[in-house]
């Protein structure tokens, strides 16, 4: 019988097996430990002091512009891929190119790096 | 079996699809959508793409979706917030609107010539070239030859995201009136700095936590 | 449709796994035992002889341990953090080819599904962290995820100017292009492994860049509200990811399974090339673990500039460096 997925039922087993170590290791001290609640116990932990505030807080908008910028520049990777593979059987056109693809980007990096994108305050 | 897969992932697919959209929590939503992924790249998996399976979650789970999750708790609503329900006419709007685009895309999809030339997809590919068509080196020499153009404009599109991020997230530095004088600039920008840590100096505080 | 390869491959799968699964104690012994003779003290020696069944005690006191669940955490997503933490890192182990021609499964895209699932890790901290409900544990999940993803960029580059020297995203391919000593990728590619390796431990949160859990600022980082297995499972995940990583490194830079000249024919040239690929496996582990008793933390600031402004240009600098030499090659030869 012709089946495509057939190479790939390894992968299919040995994610079984991780998902069914995982799900037995996630159980075990919920079935093994003892349990005795306490309020304090259950409370939030911040070094034994009673919890300030909330944890529900908005953070620094950094992380934001560090996720947008990795999305970009993960698919300008994304991009190069394919291109690194074929790239030797198209000679010098395949070169100049990337270099225009690169070139592009480098225009976005360089002004990201001059308005302070990447500095950590 | 392949038939078999598909089917099992496609309703596995809608289910996790519904439950994006039908979760009160952001947070939860994000977990369906990995999973929708997850098994949205199995069906180009099915359909002898490799390269395009293992990018789709490369780029959607792994980057993009990481980017939501980073504005979902960038905002953190605190429970309070979250069961704050929506008007009943702002639902039935995007109902009709959704069902609307549903039903676009399906008729577009139906129709389109390429569908219904496609033949018995369960026949055995016998050309090899067709074997091979989703692999990396095949859809390499298609975008590095034929579609260069797009290629190169792709670029273009990403540079405006990258100005775009950074407008938006970082303030312009204040201009001087002399922009020539290279000694001053860097006293300049000593004493922006100065000033911007300054002002909110609680604000500060609670922000040095994150 | 016969049952024999099919079982082939079944027994292959589980096979590797049991290993990888039983290198990981071996690795924690291996890492207290290591940092107490650097630090010139005498380590963990009691349980079994030299201290080798210290894993085992550990594992049993962990899953014996109470439990405790905060009474304000997301308990479904508190649950499921550890989990997504563990299933990508030991998932990507699939592709990594331990000797001649042994692998779970030859995909034509190893290297990307490697990496995908490396990514994919990402969702466990953060999760985790956030539905402790711990503002700790929030800033060490998001600390973290921002730290793999900047790194994350810093490695793909890399991974492409490898690709290039290769010609394949396939594992077993790159394997075996590296048959002879001096076609190593560390040879042909040094920048781009010292720029893959910095990243690897960045992607791993070990020390230089343990900043998600850097004691003194956030406690325990992501998981300072977990105990139990469940702690158990984060160190798991961080041991397994390690793993892979120093797989990724011997496979993609170090000559893989090959010993530097061509091995015999048959079963026994593949079990030569399982018994090289430890060794070296084994290598690249101690490296990481001196590294880590060795250099002092990182400040995230300089975390974030060392990715951003160091290895992220040196790296775009090495794919256009290598693109120009191999085309002028090409054109010589």
């Amino acid at each position: 019988m012709e089946c495509t997925l057939r190479p790939y039922l390894p992968i299919a087993v040995y994610g079984a097996l991780v998902l069914g170590t995982g799900f037995s290791l996630t159980l075990a001290s919920s079935i093994f430990g003892p349990r005795v609640r306490r309020l304090e116990k259950e409370s939030t932990y911040e070094c034994g002091s009673l919890p300030l505030g909330s944890s529900r807080e908005r953070f620094s908008v950094k992380f934001y512009l560090v996720a947008i910028l990795f999305v970009l520049f993960d698919i300008e990777t994304v991009f190069l891929v394919p291109w690194a593979v074929v790239y030797r059987s198209m000679g010098l056109f395949g070169l100049l190119e990337m270099l225009a693809f690169m070139g592009i980007l480098l225009l976005g990096f360089v002004y990201a790096w001059k308005r302070g994108g990447f500095d950590w305050e | 079996m392949d038939a078999f897969v598909f089917y099992i992932s496609g309703v596995l697919s809608v289910v996790a699809a519904a439950l994006v959209v039908t979760r009160k929590n952001p947070v939860h939503g994000t977990i369906y959508l990995v999973l929708f992924f997850l098994l949205v790249s199995l069906d180009y998996l099915i359909l002898r793409a490799p390269f395009l399976a293992i990018i789709q979650v490369l780029v959607y789970a792994g980057a993009i979706l990481v980017l939501f999750l980073f504005v979902i708790m960038l905002l953190n609503l605190s429970e309070e917030e979250l069961r704050e329900s929506t008007s009943t006419t702002r639902k039935g709007f995007a109902g009709i609107l959704s069902a609307g685009l549903f039903g676009l895309l399906s008729w577009g999809i139906l129709r389109s010539p390429t569908v219904r030339n496609m033949g018995d997809l369960a026949a055995p590919v016998t050309s090899p070239t067709l074997a091979k068509a989703g692999e990396t080196e095949a859809i390499g020499q298609a975008l590095f030859t034929t579609h260069a153009l797009a290629f190169e404009f792709s670029s273009i599109l990403i540079l405006v995201a990258i100005l775009g991020a950074i407008y938006l997230t970082k303030k312009r530095k204040q201009t001087s009136s002399a922009p020539s004088q290279t000694s001053l600039t860097g006293l300049e920008s000593q004493e922006e700095a100065g000033q911007k840590h300054a002002p909110a100096d609680g604000a500060r505080l609670e922000k040095r936590l994150a | 449709m016969t049952w024999s390869p099919i079982l082939l491959d079944v027994i292959r799968a589980v096979l590797i796994f049991a290993a990888v699964m039983t290198l990981v104690p071996f690795l924690v012994l291996a890492e207290r035992r290591i940092s107490a003779w650097i630090q010139n003290r005498v380590g963990p020696n009691r349980v079994g002889p030299m201290g080798t069944l210290q894993p085992l005690a550990d594992v049993i006191k962990l899953v014996f341990k109470e439990e405790i669940v905060p009474a304000r955490a997301d308990r479904v997503l508190y649950s499921l953090g550890p989990l997504l933490s563990f299933a990508p890192a030991a998932i990507a182990f699939a592709a990594i080819p331990v000797g001649r021609g042994l692998q779970v499964v030859d995909m034509s895209v190893g290297v990307l599904f490697v990496i995908t699932a490396t990514s994919l890790a990402v969702y466990g901290i953060s999760f985790g962290g956030w539905a402790s409900n711990n503002k700790f544990s929030l800033l060490g999940g998001l600390r973290s995820s921002a730290q793999i993803i900047s790194y994350e960029i810093a490695m793909g580059l890399a991974l492409i100017s490898v690709i290039m020297t290769t010609g394949s995203v396939s594992l077993s391919q790159i394997s075996e292009g590296q048959t002879s000593f001096l076609c190593w990728n560390i040879f042909r590619q040094p920048i781009a492994f010292v720029i893959f390796f910095t990243a690897a431990f960045a992607e791993n949160n070990r020390l230089p860049f343990d900043l998600p859990e850097c004691e003194s600022e956030l406690v325990g980082g992501y998981h300072t509200e977990y105990s139990g297995m469940k702690f158990g499972m984060y160190f798991l995940a961080e041991y397994v990811a390690m793993i892979v990583m120093s797989a990724m490194v011997v496979t993609l830079f170090l000559g893989a399974w090959s010993p530097g000249f061509a091995l015999p024919e048959g079963l026994l040239g593949t079990v030569i090339s399982v018994g090289v690929f430890s060794f070296k496996l084994f290598a690249v582990l101690f490296f990481y673990i001196w590294v880590r008793w060795t250099l002092p933390r990182f400040r995230y600031d300089q975390l974030m500039h060392l990715g951003w402004k160091s290895l992220v240009p040196l790296a775009m600098a090495n794919i256009v460096v290598t693109g120009i030499v191999v085309t002028i090659w090409d054109a010589v030869q």
